[in-house]
């Protein structure tokens, strides 16, 4: 099964960076691919659709803890014209390029998003678990919590 | 959106399905007719202010953050001002990259405009459940109609990722030059894509001809107003998106200014501010301000140029110039301005990979400082864009000017909001509200002009929303503030 990890957010803004820290702390492999985007755009849709499983990294503001969920189906509109959320990218995915696998999402508790490259300390511990946890998902052993 | 009378002033905010953060302010009077109508651009970026100090040569990485959906114009504009720094005429495979790219971005950001944020009105219609209208509704209606969008967009973005590394903020380009050499790989990988691009932009064009009929309230009161139009043209006065002279036209058609050097833009270009905007209003300077204002982007473009140079855009170009016997003055044929531009870069796109000089080894020009004072000019998406540098002897700037595109065309944004308001809100009778349809026709006129009022550091995806109610006498009677996220 082969996976794509899509790590997103703004590597100028302090923690809203530390997905691209987790593609960092993963080991190479020949079953997953990694993107590393600003944001989600629509244009990722055909590439999910390629994959048996995609994982979105993203920090997130209102996770006291690090947390890996299975992408949740239902169409959602975002406010923003220029960037989506996972689920509206999967069902893109979807509907215009036949995806039909996993999707996931992994959530990067995140609390400074001043300007700067280097995310906090707990946001890159976070960021180490995320790998571990994905590395288990990517070598088949399911979500670990 | 969100909008409610308050207070005879009706707000809304934010303006949907536009790139960067904007209002529309409604007065009304006593009555509840419209009185006035205003565009009120809400970011502040201070680019020019933040450029001071740095080497010129880092200003095309810096600028390209100026925008996250124009970047490639940024770098274009900011690397020719540091050519004339150099006082450099850069090798012919430097020229044409950065041809190519400046067509890559035209597509994907016209691709963008009209897809995903245009679209969704012309084809679900103005009056569809504001649930529907956006490419979730699209998806529902034709996935084939949105999926060619999403292609086109992405082979646009792909040509920028082959250039620069990544198609947000690329680094393709610089002064002196551009980066990398392009391969006999790419250019295969590229006219791949070229059979099923032109088929997707002329599909788009031949559905949105089929619809204009169906608009035509909102062709005759969108930002329908003589203008004079200002736009690139090159030696015989064909459309020209990187370099060339500009040429200014009126409502008739006819030539106010031509062979204009971009280097010497102010001395015929000024601007105003109004403490209503963030956004200057620039102006011809012959005509003075506010009489010298004037439109740019593809309607410009197209009004002002005779032809294309590639076959099917002239062909279009040449139908979209009958709808009238002089400029074509309607805002909303920005849409179809737009998506014969995006024919014409295809074309373009497909005529550079033939280009042998493209393959050529030298890309850059070395020199150091010879000039304190450099502009660059080129054709944005959206408009004209110049980038004006003055650097000390060590290549610091010691100041920069920005005169971007959308901000060309503020006076006619504020002019259109002004008119959409009048024909299709009327009047609200007091103790109504607007129906949502009629709403969206006036966010639909401002996104005729698909204006970029910069989002590219829009992190955390909760925009700062402000409502203020004003009385008659202009005092601020109440406010409320959703602060960002």
């Amino acid at each position: 099964m082969n996976t794509l990890l899509i790590a997103s957010g703004n590597p100028l803004r302090g923690d809203d960076g530390v997905a691209h820290e987790v593609l960092r702390f993963i080991s190479p492999g020949t079953n997953h691919t990694i993107r590393s985007v600003q944001q989600l755009t629509p244009e990722l849709a055909e590439e999910i659709a390629g994959f048996s499983r995609v994982v979105f990294i993203d920090a997130d503001v209102e996770r006291k803890a690090l947390a890996i969920e299975q992408v949740c189906r239902t169409v959602t509109r975002s406010q923003l014209t220029h960037a989506s959320s996972p689920e509206e990218i999967v069902d893109l995915a979807s509907a215009l390029f036949g995806f039909s696998g996993q999707a996931f999402v992994c959530r990067i508790p995140a609390r400074d998003f001043s300007a700067g490259e280097a995310p906090t300390r707990e946001a890159l511990q976070s960021a180490r678990e995320a790998a571990v946890a994905i590395g288990g998902l990517i070598q088949g052993g399911g979500i670990v919590d | 959106m969100s909008a409610r009378v308050v207070n005879n002033r009706l707000v809304i905010q934010p303006v949907t399905r536009i790139e960067g953060h904007a209002k529309i302010s409604i007065h009304l009077d006593d009555a509840g007719e419209v009185e006035s109508a205003q565009f009120h651009i809400v970011e502040f970026r201070g680019f020019e202010k933040l450029a001071e100090g740095r080497p010129f040569a880092e200003m095309p990485g810096i600028m390209s953050r100026v925008c996250g959906i124009c970047p490639v114009s940024h770098i274009l504009a900011s690397s020719k001002a540091g050519d004339m720094l150099l006082g450099v005429e850069i090798p012919p495979a430097a020229e044409k990259q950065r041809r190519l790219v400046n067509y890559a971005q035209l597509l994907q950001s016209h691709a963008l405009s009209f897809f995903h944020l245009s679209s969704p009105d012309l084809l679900l219609g103005m009056d569809a459940p504001a649930e529907k209208r956006n490419i979730f509704g699209l998806l529902e209606r034709d996935p084939e109609f949105l999926r060619r969008g999403i292609r086109l967009r992405q082979f646009g973005q792909r040509i920028i990722e082959i250039c620069g590394g990544k198609s947000v903020h690329p680094a393709c380009s610089g002064p002196g030059g551009v980066h990398a050499r392009f391969s006999t790989a790419q250019r295969d990988e590229i006219l791949g894509w070229i059979p099923e691009a032109l088929n997707s932009v002329l599909t788009a064009l031949d559905r949105l001809k089929s619809l204009l009929d169906g608009f035509a309230p909102e062709v005759a009161h969108m930002g329908n107003f003589p203008s004079m139009f200002l736009g690139t043209v090159n030696d015989d006065g064909g459309l020209e998106y990187y370099d060339g002279t500009l040429r200014l036209v009126n409502a008739s058609g006819a030539t106010v200014a031509e062979g204009l050097n971009p280097r010497e833009y102010f001395k015929y270009l000024g601007e105003a501010s109004e403490d209503y905007s963030f956004v200057k209003f620039p102006f011809y300077r012959p005509h003075g301000y506010p009489d010298g204002w004037y439109r740019v982007g593809p309607l410009a473009r197209l009004n002002v140029a005779a032809h294309t140079g590639t076959e099917l855009a002239d062909r279009e170009l040449l139908e979209f110039k009958q709808r009238s016997s002089g400029a074509v003055c309607e805002s909303f044929h920005y849409h179809l301005a737009r998506v014969i531009e995006m024919l014409h870069a295809v074309e373009r796109i497909e005529e550079l990979m033939n280009t042998p000089a493209l393959f050529e080894d030298q890309i850059q020009a070395h020199a150091s400082v010879n000039r304190r004072e450099g502009v660059g000019s080129c054709e944005a998406p959206r408009g004209t864009l110049f980038h004006h540098y003055w650097v000390d002897a060590n290549g610091l700037i010691t100041k920069a000017d920005l005169l971007i595109a959308t901000g060309q065309n503020n006076q006619a944004m504020n002019l259109t909001v002004d008119q959409a308001a009048r024909e299709f809100l009327k009047r609200i009778p007091a103790g109504t509200q607007p129906d949502e349809g009629i709403l969206n026709r006036i966010e639909a006129a401002i996104r005729c002009y698909d204006p970029c009022l910069s989002c590219s550091t829009h992190a955390l995806g909760q925009m700062p929303l402000i409502v203020e109610w004003v009385s008659r006498d202009g005092e601020v009677a109440g406010r409320i503030k959703r602060p960002a996220s």
